[in-house]
């Protein structure tokens, strides 16, 4: 879906950090591992949390229909 | 009852480690629950949804609402609603109203939330919350309210705490010689050569999370106990509320707590 807001097991907050992580490994061209050392991840529960996430929102987006008895 | 700073880190989120000496597994575990239980901070709790065409469903949409760290100035100046002189049904002093409108398409963040109160805004302003697609709306409100990880874990204001006995070294030097043990520690912090010490980093101890197995490979012959009279213990704060004022709150709650069962026990002794 979209990244969570926290670490499932530890609560550290991480959504802030999903961008930032995206651009390093897509755009910058580094390791996850690098990517993941740099933000401070350093607990696995989190890191697992980035490694395994698939971002599925933006897929989904187009094919919303508008609620019933939503003004428009 | 001795402490000392081991490591200190300060992103996003701050995290110490601290060695405290002379005390018992049992008080040491107090702290970590006062950390987590007795610390009041501010979280949204409700949320009204007028409007949501995302795909994102609003229970979901409000879970993730409510898991948003929030940074207050001054927590002191709220009331937590039980306590409230308006009896919990909610006044200025226990409630936190924040509005959102967006139309998309748009990427909706946590700084997006406007509240109605000047010392309140979330503790990281880019936490992504959900997408609003094209001709898509999503207007809400949420109702912040101060409350205690008592009560449920989003008030905690603390991730991970945890500690473990300090690790202590015993060597049996006779027996790395005798069978010419050869080992090298994953962690770099011990190594031995042909039944001779090459190398012991003393001061990473603390750090090493593979005692277990020095004793399995080294025959015995290194072992590596941990203390439960010394303590290394971990904190890692959520970004609410800096880590100093974190701990100086807990021990206040803790101390408020000890105060109320003092005079409640003279009172009683007195009569």
């Amino acid at each position: 879906m979209i990244i969570p807001i926290r670490c499932f097991t530890c609560g550290r907050p991480i959504a802030h950090l999903w961008e930032k992580y995206v651009e390093m490994v897509e755009e910058e061209g580094k390791s996850p591992k690098e990517a993941l050392d740099e933000l401070g991840i350093h607990r696995y529960c989190c890191r697992r949390m980035f490694l395994s996430h698939v971002d599925l929102l933006k897929e989904s987006l187009p094919y919303t229909p508008p609620r019933l008895g939503s003004p428009r | 009852m001795r402490v000392s700073l081991y490591d200190y880190e300060k992103r996003d989120v701050e995290r110490a480690t601290f060695i405290i000496e002379d005390t018992s597994p049992e008080f040491v575990n107090t702290i970590r629950r006062a950390l987590y239980t007795l610390v009041p901070t501010l979280r949204i709790e409700e949320v009204i949804i007028y409007e949501n065409d995302t795909p994102m469903y609003d229970e979901m949409l409000a879970h993730r609402l409510g898991l948003i760290p929030l940074k207050v100035d001054d927590i002191d100046q709220f009331e937590l609603p039980d306590l409230c002189d308006c009896g919990g049904k909610g006044c200025e002093k226990c409630q936190v109203r924040a509005e959102l409108e967006v139309e998309g398409p748009k990427k909706v963040y946590a700084k997006d939330l406007e509240f109605d109160h000047p010392d309140v805004e979330p503790a990281f302003p880019d936490m992504l919350i959900t997408e609003v697609g094209e001709e898509q709306r999503l207007r809400l409100e949420a109702i912040a309210v101060p409350g205690l990880g008592l009560e449920h874990a989003k008030w905690k204001p603390v991730s991970a705490v945890g500690y473990k006995g300090l690790p202590e070294l015993e060597i049996d030097e006779e027996k790395l010689k005798e069978k010419k043990i050869t080992y090298e520690c994953p962690q770099g912090i011990i190594k031995v050569k042909d039944g001779e010490i090459v190398h012991i980093d003393e001061d990473r101890l603390p750090e090493c999370r593979m005692y277990k197995e020095y004793e399995r490979a080294t025959d015995g012959a290194i072992k590596l106990k941990l203390r439960d009279d010394a303590f290394v213990f971990n904190v890692e704060t959520d970004g609410s509320m800096p880590l100093e004022e974190v701990l100086m709150r807990a021990f206040d709650a803790l101390e408020h707590k000890l105060k109320s069962l003092r005079e409640n026990l003279e009172e009683e002794v007195g009569e």
